[in-house]
C-alpha cells in the first residue's frame, strides 16, 4: 500500500492527528484557503478519543470556576448551525441531561452545583426525586433529586468527524493516513518541515492535535507536554425502549470527582475514577460509562466493566436484565496540570501550535478549537479569551529547541 | 403486520440495523471510506445485536468492489469483548460470584 | 447432433459468484473434454477448489480419478478409464461430482447428480431441471434413483433432459416440496413439522413434555428441546418484527450468532430462540422492535 517517497511536499499548516480536533482544524483553515496537511498516525479518522466517546455535549457538567465554562456556551451555539455549515447531519441534539443524587452527600453536590452555575448566569433545576421518577420512570427508587440542565446535548461523534474531515477535503485539505511524524525539522527556533517514513512536508506552521500522543510530538521540538492518558471504559448495551424523558443521565459524584482517579484511595471506585455518565442513543442503545484510569492499555478490564455495571444499575435499575454487546475504551488527553487544555502558541518556538488536552471537553469544544487554531494562525485577535489556556503557564522550559 | 420494505429496491446487508447494499456503497462514496469499522462507524452495519458477525463478511465485499482493493489490503474488522452478550446484572455481580 | 448445438453458460467466475465459466473448468483436470463427453457417459468432476480432501479419489473402481500427493490436488480424470458408472458421485462432500451421458437417446442427454434433501423424487416423475446457479432451464424426467449403502444416504439422481442442455443442467427444482405456512397457523398443524424419525438421527419423541405460552396461546413442547423448534413444529415460523422496516424475521443461522431469531422471553427481549432450551411455563411473545 506504499507511496512513492516524497521529500518535497509542503504545505502552509501540518496538523497532527485526524481526531475531532484535527479534523475541525483542517476544515477552519481551509474555509481561509488555507493549505492543510493533516497526518495521522493511524490508518483512519477518529482513531483516539474521537471515536471512543458517547458524543455527549454539556453545558453544566463542569466545575463554575473552571476557565472553560465560558467557552461552552459559544461552542453551543457553534453547533445549532455547524450540521448545515459542514454539509453533514451529525444527528445533534438537545437532549438535556440530569444528574441525580443517591443520597445526601450527593445532594449537597447537586445543591452547590445549580448555587455556583447561577452565579455563572448558567441556568439548572433542581428536580424531587419522585417528580422525577414520574417523568422518568426509568429513573431509580434510589434517586432523592436530580439536577437538570436542558441546553446540553448528544452528538454522533462519528459523523461530525468524518463530517469535518470531508468538509476540510472540499475545501482542498489534503488528509495522509499511516502517515506517522516521525522528526519535525526546525530552523532558527521555527519550524521548517515535518518527516514522516514517507515525505517530508514542508510547512510555516505545525499544529500539534495528536490527543493523547500530544506529549510524543512535542518531544520532537523539545518540549515537554503536560498531557497523559486518561482511560474511559465504556459499555454499550442491545436497544430498549427508549426512555420518556431523559436519554443522558449523570452521577452526581462526577461533580465532586471528575477526571480524578487518585491511585491511593482507599474506595475502589474512586480509584479507578469510575462515575456514571449514561447516554441512550436514538437507537435505543445505551453507552454506560465511565472511568478514569491513567494509562494506556487498551483492553476492557473486568475490574472497572463489573463496577461501572453496578453503579449503572443503582441508577437506572431497568438496566439490570439489559445485555452488553461491546465493551472498549478510549485514551482522554488530559493535561494533569490543571485539567485544562493547551490551545496556543510556543514562546520561542515559531509556528509550532498546541490544540491538545480536551480531557473530556473534545467533542463539545472542537468546533471553537478550529476557530481558535485557526485565528492564531492568521494572526487575528482570538475570538475568546485563551490565556488560561495558553502553554505558558507551565513551568517547562523548552530543552533547547533543534537547530 | 404490513411490510414498509415496499420503497427498498436493494439487499439488506446488515440484518440487525436494517442497513442496505446502497446505504454502504452511498456511505463509502460520501466519505472515501475503505476499511469495515468506518462503514460500521458511518451506517450503523455491524452495530446491532450480532456485531457485525453476519454482515462484516458482505462489507468487506462491498468494500472490495467499490474501492477496487485485493483483499490483503482490507484491515479486519476490530473484535472486542464480550464474546456473547451479558447482562448487565451479570457483569455487576462478577466480584460476589468469585469467578 | 454435433458439438455446435451443446449449449454452453456464463458466470461471473469462480471469485466473483462461485460458479466457474466454462473456460475455468476446462482448465480443470476432473472436467473431460468435449470430445470424450460426447463418445458416452462420463464423469465430470467440477472441483475448482485446492483443498486437503480425497474420497473421491478412493471410490474409483476403476482408479480413473487420481489425486496423489499433496492432498490439495484437484481431481484429475482419466477419461479413457472412466466408463461414466456414477460410483464416484455420491462420494464428494462438496457434491462437485456428476455423471454426463450425451449419447443416452437421440435427443436426449442422462445427467447424475447427488441429491440430498427430503422428500425426494420418485422415478418417472417429470421435473423442472435447475443449472449452476438454482436457475431453472428445462423439463426432465427422474429416470433412475440410486440409494444403497455404499451411496452413504447421498441419494445419486438420474434425470434425462434436452441434449443440448447436457452440460448446463446439475440439479433439479424443489418449488414444488410441501409448502410451509406461516404464523397464526391453527391448532392442527401443531405436529406438522415434527420430524418423528430421522433419516440420520433415528426416532425422536421420547422426551419429556411441558408446556409454554407463545403470545397467550399454550403449546406442548418437548423438555429441553430449543425455543425455536418448539415453534417451528407449532407451524410458526415469525419470531419477531425488525424495528426499521417491521419485516419479520425468523431462524437464519441456528446457532446463536445471527439474532434474527432473537424473542422476548419471560419478559427479557432478544433472547436467542434457537440456543435457549424451553422450560416449563416459559411466557414467549413475538418481539416487535426492540421490545419493552
Amino acid at each position: 500500500m506504499g507511496r512513492e517517497r516524497n521529500l518535497s511536499k509542503s504545505a502552509d499548516v501540518v496538523v497532527i492527528g485526524a481526531g475531532v480536533i484535527g479534523c475541525s482544524i483542517a476544515y477552519y483553515l481551509a474555509k481561509l484557503g488555507i493549505r492543510v496537511t493533516v497526518l495521522e498516525r493511524r490508518e483512519r479518522i477518529c482513531s483516539g478519543a474521537s471515536g471512543a466517546n458517547g458524543g455527549g455535549v454539556p453545558l453544566s457538567l463542569t466545575s463554575p470556576d473552571s476557565p472553560t465554562l465560558g467557552l461552552r456556551k459559544p461552542s453551543i451555539k457553534i453547533y445549532q448551525t455547524l450540521s448545515e455549515e459542514i454539509d453533514c447531519d451529525f444527528e445533534y441534539e438537545k437532549t438535556g441531561v440530569i444528574t441525580c443524587a443517591i443520597d445526601d452527600a450527593q445532594y449537597s453536590l447537586l445543591r452547590k452545583h445549580r448555587e455556583g452555575m447561577t452565579r455563572k448566569g448558567i441556568e439548572v433545576q433542581l428536580i424531587d426525586g419522585d417528580e422525577a421518577r414520574r417523568q422518568e420512570p426509568a429513573l431509580g427508587p434510589d434517586i432523592i433529586a436530580g439536577l437538570e440542565d436542558k441546553e446540553t446535548g448528544t452528538l454522533n461523534p462519528f459523523k461530525l468527524t468524518f463530517g469535518f474531515a470531508r468538509a476540510a477535503k472540499r475545501l482542498g485539505a489534503e488528509f495522509l493516513f499511516c502517515a506517522e511524524p516521525k522528526a519535525i525539522e526546525m530552523k532558527n527556533n521555527k519550524v521548517e518541515s515535518v518527516v514522516t517514513d514517507e515525505d517530508r512536508i514542508k510547512a510555516d506552521f505545525v499544529v500539534n492535535a495528536a490527543g493523547a500522543w500530544a506529549p510524543v510530538i512535542g518531544k520532537m521540538v523539545g518540549l515537554t507536554i503536560p498531557i497523559q492518558p486518561n482511560k474511559g471504559q465504556t459499555l454499550v448495551t442491545e436497544p430498549v425502549a427508549l426512555n420518556k424523558r431523559w436519554r443522558y443521565v449523570m452521577d452526581a459524584d462526577y461533580l465532586a470527582r471528575g477526571a480524578s482517579a487518585p491511585p491511593d484511595a482507599q474506595d475502589i471506585d474512586v480509584r479507578l475514577g469510575i462515575t456514571g455518565g449514561w447516554i441512550q442513543e436514538k437507537t435505543g442503545n445505551w453507552t454506560l460509562g465511565t472511568s478514569h484510569e491513567i494509562n494506556f492499555d487498551a483492553a476492557a478490564t473486568i475490574d472497572t466493566v463489573s463496577r461501572m455495571a453496578k453503579r449503572a444499575i443503582r441508577f437506572l435499575p431497568g438496566l439490570k436484565n439489559v445485555k452488553c454487546i461491546r465493551m472498549f475504551a478510549g485514551f482522554r488527553p488530559h493535561c494533569y496540570a490543571d485539567d485544562l487544555p493547551i490551545i496556543s502558541k510556543v514562546d520561542n518556538l515559531s509556528g509550532f501550535i498546541i490544540a491538545a488536552g480536551h480531557l473530556g471537553g473534545g467533542i463539545t469544544f472542537a468546533p471553537l478549537t478550529g476557530i481558535l487554531v485557526s485565528e492564531l494562525i492568521t494572526g487575528k485577535e482570538t475570538s475568546m479569551p485563551i490565556e488560561a489556556l495558553a502553554f505558558s503557564r507551565f513551568d517547562h522550559i523548552t530543552e533547547g529547541a533543534k537547530q | 403486520m404490513s411490510s414498509k420494505t415496499s420503497h427498498i429496491r436493494d439487499n439488506v446487508v446488515c440484518r440487525c440495523e436494517e442497513i442496505t447494499e446502497q446505504e454502504i456503497q452511498r456511505a463509502i462514496k460520501e466519505f472515501d471510506l475503505s476499511i469495515v469499522d468506518d462503514v460500521k462507524r458511518l451506517t450503523r452495519a455491524g452495530m446491532g445485536l450480532c456485531q457485525g458477525r453476519v454482515c462484516y463478511r458482505l462489507v468487506e465485499r462491498i468494500l472490495l468492489e467499490e474501492k477496487r482493493l485485493r483483499t490483503n489490503e482490507l484491515l479486519p474488522p476490530s473484535r472486542r469483548p464480550p464474546t456473547r452478550p451479558i447482562k448487565i446484572q451479570t457483569l455487576a455481580g462478577w466480584e460476589e460470584s468469585g469467578t | 447432433m454435433s458439438s455446435k448445438d451443446i449449449l454452453s453458460w456464463e458466470s461471473k467466475g469462480c471469485a466473483l459468484e462461485g460458479i466457474p465459466t466454462p473456460d475455468e473448468l476446462a482448465k480443470c483436470p476432473g472436467y473431460p473434454n468435449l470430445d470424450r463427453l460426447l463418445r458416452g457417459p462420463v464423469a465430470v468432476i467440477e472441483c475448482t477448489e485446492e483443498i486437503p480432501c480425497n474420497p473421491c479419489e478412493e471410490a474409483c473402481s476403476k482408479g480413473a480419478i487420481k489425486i496423489g500427493s499433496p492432498i490439495t490436488n484437484l481431481p484429475a480424470l482419466d477419461e479413457d478409464k472412466c466408463s461414466g458408472c456414477g460410483l464416484c458421485i455420491s462420494s464428494c462432500p462438496g457434491l462437485a461430482i456428476f455423471t454426463v451421458d450425451l449419447t443416452y437417446s437421440g435427443n436426449e442427454a442422462l445427467v447424475s447428480f447427488p441429491f440430498e434433501y427430503l422428500p425426494a423424487p420418485g422415478v418417472g416423475e417429470k421435473v423442472v431441471a435447475t443449472d449452476r446457479q438454482g436457475r431453472e432451464v428445462c423439463e426432465g424426467k427422474v429416470i433412475r434413483i440410486l440409494g444403497k449403502p455404499r451411496q452413504d444416504r447421498t441419494l445419486v439422481v438420474s434425470i434425462s433432459v434436452p441434449k443440448e442442455c447436457g452440460l448446463i443442467v446439475r440439479g433439479i427444482s424443489r418449488k414444488k416440496a410441501r409448502p410451509l405456512k406461516t404464523h397464526g397457523s391453527s391448532p392442527d398443524l401443531i405436529s406438522g413439522y415434527r420430524i418423528l424419525n430421522h433419516p440420520v438421527l433415528g426416532p425422536q419423541g421420547s422426551r419429556k413434555k411441558v408446556a409454554i405460552t407463545v403470545d397467550g396461546r399454550k403449546i406442548g413442547a418437548k423438555d429441553g428441546e430449543m425455543i425455536v423448534t418448539t415453534l417451528l413444529g407449532a407451524g410458526i415460523r415469525i419470531n419477531r418484527y425488525t424495528a426499521k422496516y417491521h419485516e419479520p424475521r425468523g431462524l437464519f443461522c441456528g446457532i446463536g450468532l445471527c439474532t434474527d431469531c432473537v424473542m422476548t422471553v419471560n419478559g427479557i427481549p432478544n433472547v436467542r430462540t434457537c440456543v435457549t432450551p424451553v422450560e416449563d411455563g416459559m411466557t414467549i411473545e413475538t418481539q416487535h422492535g426492540n421490545g419493552k
